[in-house]
């Protein structure tokens, strides 16, 4: 199935939307989890991990969610592209998959932390999570990044099965 | 004088670019830090008295969207 033009043009625009957002909220993430981590003023730690739970939930399980399932599938089987034919498409949705596990992992300590932030119970314990936070949300911005780099450059390379495609299908 | 350029073979694909290999090795160091991490006691989950799973947070946060 080969997406027309005018629909390959909304779907590579939700996606470069939800991309790009989902970089720009896990930038966004990553700074209020190194002010949650740093900061010496109460009211600021417990707002930055309120805060981070509300971005989570609204913003960046969304974005992660519509790009891997929805317009990355569309867009690579919509096209002459293909998900398993180039490299770097094949690298792209692995780095896509691994940063949204690794965000799904995660879930459950930001909701703790946010709780204990609100209920004022955020103690030393929770020291080793709150660094977590920021080495994770570190780690998922330079992954974003590569596959912005990706998405732009398209190294060359074609799998052993682009190859075969290439060849099998009619000229 | 000009010879006819031949096709490649398709039985024998490219060999895999050097970034491709690149990637590869720096993505297995990554897993092999994580599971030293994880050996050592920076584990995932299980943190606090949370009554909510992963799972049961995710189907809340997408009922919101729904």
């Amino acid at each position: 199935m080969i997406l027309g033009p005018g629909i390959r043009k909304l779907v590579r625009t939700a996606h470069v939307t939800c991309t790009v957002g989902w970089l720009g909220a896990v930038a966004g993430f990553l700074a209020l989890a190194v002010v949650g981590v740093s900061s010496q003023s109460a009211q600021m730690v417990s707002a930055a991990y309120l805060s981070m739970e509300v971005i989570t939930r609204y913003v960046i399980v969304p974005l992660s969610l519509v790009p891997l399932l929805l317009t990355g599938p569309l867009l690579s089987l919509g096209t002459p592209w293909g998900l398993f034919r180039h490299y770097w498409i094949v690298v792209k949705l692995l780095i896509n998959i691994l940063s949204t596990l690794i965000l799904l992992v995660h879930v459950q300590p930001i909701r703790h932390l946010s709780h204990a932030a609100a209920s004022g119970t955020l103690s030393v314990a929770d020291h080793s999570l709150q660094i977590q936070m920021v080495v994770a949300s570190g780690a998922g911005l330079l992954a974003l990044l590569a596959c912005t780099g990706l998405a732009v450059y398209k190294p060359r390379g074609m799998t052993p099965y682009g190859w075969r495609r290439q060849y099998e299908e009619p000229q | 004088m000009s010879e006819t350029p031949k096709r490649p073979d398709p039985a024998s694909p490219p060999a895999t670019p050097l970034w491709v290999k690149i990637v590869v090795i720096i993505f297995i160091a990554l897993v092999l830090v994580v599971i030293i991490l994880h050996l050592m006691g920076f584990g995932f989950g299980n943190h606090g008295a949370s009554s909510f799973t992963s799972y049961a947070w995710l189907m809340e946060c997408a009922a919101d969207h729904i």
